[in-house]
């Protein structure tokens, strides 16, 4: 069946929007809760494995960037993003290097093997601890200007581009 | 005229009203409007902050996720009886997930409106019953059909792909004015011009008198017999001090989606024994593919074509859509130079999703210490069966397009190509290693003619209460098999009919 494109009601496009929110009840601006210090280091720890581009740590700033931003996102997060992204990394931390037989924290082992630990983690029944931490860390890279001149994904729309 | 927030007051509250409405979402938004558009007063209470539409641009994606998206996005329905664990994400905000929609309206298809009529006896919810609902909210929020030329590049090959094993690409209707193509939908509209909930409808609400609370959330509906006189709400301030607000009402209605609706009723002394049960969630799965060319996804209206060749006979919709790159990377297999040598080609791969027309397998219960809820879910056999077939479906259709290799949402999956398609086990996949996701949960107080088999009449009151309505996705009789909010706006606009007739 062919739909009919219709119009909105007379009057609709004269309607006021929604006004401007107050500006101490912006989002961003909110109150943020305590962030464990290890939560910062693990996720550090994380991606210096997975962003490694040749063996050696990614540059330092965007280390600095991706630790502290992952800090703010844990802060804000409440109940049970909290408990998944808990779990989650201390899966990685603690866990992650048996399977590799290094009964070690995940920071102790040098990169490649960080990597090789965290590879078999991934593809155990574990894998969605692994994803949940590397999808946070992976949105926080892929939104650095640096990674998105990198990899020409700076945004963009198509109608402005055609 | 404004939207008031819990935060910025310092005492407890009290009000009154003719209507408090709970969740400014799909559902609360558009009764809210009706009924203040009646004269009535109301309140619409909402947990979630306010953004206006325009702020949304200003956010990173990772910001919309963390301040607007319930659970930061993290939310999982446990997978029970060797199906899939599935990743259900909804929003709370102003505007509940409709702020967080990729646009698609769909009717509902016949043939469930067939099955509601006549087999559950929901005798208005037919074809004819429902057109005019659909009609009104298709004009209120500006339903139109998206151009080929806006179509992502990767959709355009899906299409190309699907084409060569007769399955059509067909247009998606979208509530859109004015797309721009930017594909950033689901973090808010940076142009304000995807029509949700608070572009849409709130602001005529709020033109016909009604107060919009953010911020705020409610405790439980407060009962005297039959009767649901008020709510009691609680908020915090600026200081993180905790305040009470009770609101006196002639009438409830309930739209906190079918995540919390259920809860919230219990709470409220609610005895049904069908809450909380009949979850559906339309179980989806992303397959990618990666192209010799770029084709940046993100480049187009974010969800543009849909293929519904297989929805009635086998249950399965294949959707367009885009999501961060970051999430992109992420569902690549690997960490280290290996992995980083993939993931800085995201633009080059595509996505499509499949989703199923899921039986109702899941249930809502409430979590021990925190009272949250927290979903099961038990995929029936024939849908569990159907994943093979949904996932080899899409990979065909890739590599009629050209792909060079997909990636499926097989945890651990080293992307395929061709040979490897063909050799790997998908019937093997247990549920635990599949990636799951769902926006679409409904069901959980389902709306039939029988106080034994539903939660609320086909007015949307719930059994044996005089005034207390729920008007959210939770009422769907049965999962739909194609994307909901259409379908809860018109579901709710027929609720307000009746509240005013
Ligand atoms: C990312 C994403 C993309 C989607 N894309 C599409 C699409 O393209 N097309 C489509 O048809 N559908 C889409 N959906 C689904 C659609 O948005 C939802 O089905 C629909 O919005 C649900 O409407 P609702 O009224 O049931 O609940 P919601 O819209 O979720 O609103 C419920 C509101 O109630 C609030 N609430 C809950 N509990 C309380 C409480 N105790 N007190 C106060 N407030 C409370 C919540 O914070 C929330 O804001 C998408 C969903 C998501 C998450
Ligand atoms: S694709 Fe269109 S509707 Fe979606 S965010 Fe971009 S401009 Fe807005």
């Amino acid at each position: 069946m062919q739909l009919p494109v219709l119009q909105g009601p007379p009057g609709y496009e004269q309607l006021p929007p929604l006004p401007p929110a107050h500006p101490d009840v912006d989002v961003r601006r909110r109150r943020a809760r305590a962030v464990p210090p290890s939560v910062r280091s693990t996720a550090r720890t994380v991606a210096e494995a997975l962003f490694s581009p040749d063996g050696s740590p990614p540059d330092a700033a965007r280390l600095e960037f991706i630790e502290s931003d992952f800090g703010d996102f844990y802060a804000r997060s409440n109940g049970t993003a909290r408990l998944v992204l808990r779990l989650s990394l201390f899966a990685l931390m603690w866990v992650a290097p048996w399977f590799v037989f290094r009964p070690l924290p995940l920071s102790s082992l040098s990169l490649p093997q960080r990597a090789r630990a965290l590879e078999r983690l991934e593809a155990s029944p574990l894998g969605p601890a692994a994803l949940a931490v590397k999808a946070m860390l992976c949105i926080l890279w892929f939104e650095h200007p640096t990674t998105q001149a990198e990899t020409n994904t700076a945004a963009s729309c198509l109608r402005s581009r055609a | 005229m404004t939207v008031r927030s819990g935060l910025l007051e310092k005492k407890d509250l009290e009000l009154d009203c003719d209507t408090v409405v709970i969740g400014s979402g799909a559902g609360g938004a558009v009764v809210a409007t009706h009924l203040a558009e009646a004269g009535e007063r109301v309140l619409v209470l909402e947990e979630g902050p306010y953004v206006p539409a325009l702020d949304h641009g200003g956010m990173r994606q990772s910001e919309s996720i963390r301040h607007l998206w319930r659970d930061a996005a993290m939310t999982l329905a446990v997978g029970v009886g060797g199906g899939p664990s599935i990743n259900v994400t909804t929003g709370r905000a102003v505007g509940g997930s409709s702020i967080l929609t990729g646009g698609v309206c769909f009717r509902i298809p016949e043939h469930v409106l067939h099955q509601w009529s006549r087999e559950l006896e929901l005798r208005d919810l037919s074809p004819k019953g429902m057109a005019p609902f659909f009609e009104q909210v298709e004009r209120d929020v500006h339903v139109e059909e998206v151009p080929a030329d806006m179509r992502s590049r990767g959709t355009a090959l899906f299409g190309e792909g699907a084409a060569k094993f007769g399955a059509a690409l067909k247009p998606m209707r979208r509530n859109t004015r004015g797309c721009d193509g930017c594909g950033r939908c689901n973090f808010g509209c940076p142009h304000g011009s995807k029509m949700s909930v608070d572009v849409s409808y709130l602001p005529r609400a709020v033109a016909a008198g009604a107060e919009i609370w953010a911020d705020v959330r409610v405790d439980r509906v407060k009962m005297s017999g039959a009767r649901a006189t008020g709510v009691d709400a609680t908020f915090r301030d600026l200081d993180d001090n905790k305040h009470r607000l009770r609101v006196r009402a002639e009438r409830v209605v309930v739209a906190a989606n079918a995540m919390y609706t259920p809860l919230l009723l219990e709470r409220s002394g609610v005895r049904s024994p069908q809450l909380g049960k009949n979850l559906t969630l339309h179980p989806s799965f992303r397959v990618m593919a990666r192209f010799d060319e770029p084709v940046r996804g993100w480049e187009g209206a974010l969800q543009s074509a849909y293929i519904d060749h297989y929805e009635e006979s086998e249950g399965m919709l294949f959707n367009s859509l885009a999501i961060p790159n970051g999430v992109m990377a992420a569902t690549l297999p690997g960490f280290g130079p290996k992995y980083w040598s993939r993931a800085k080609d995201v633009a080059h791969l595509a996505i499509f999703g499949g989703m199923l027309h899921d039986d109702a397998g899941g249930e809502v219960h409430r979590a021990p210490f925190t009272g949250e809820p927290v979903m099961s879910y038990r995929m029936s056999e024939r849908d569990f069966g159907r994943i093979p077939r949904l996932l080899r479906r899409m990979a065909d259709f890739w590599f009629a397009a050209g792909a060079r290799e997909i990636i499926l949402p097989v945890f651990g999956t080293e992307p395929l190509d061709a040979d490897g398609v063909a050799r790997f086990p998908f019937e093997q996949v247990k549920g635990h290693q599949l990636e799951c996701s769902s926006q679409h949960p409904l069901g959980s107080c389902q709306m039939g003619v029988a106080r034994g088999t539903s939660v609320v009449d086909t007015n949307g009151k719930v059994w044996d209460t005089d005034n207390l309505y729920v008007a959210c996705g939770s009422i769907m009789p049965t999962s739909l098999g194609v994307n909901p909010q259409l379908a809860i706006m018109s579901m709710a606009t027929r609720i307000a009919q009746r509240m005013k007739a």
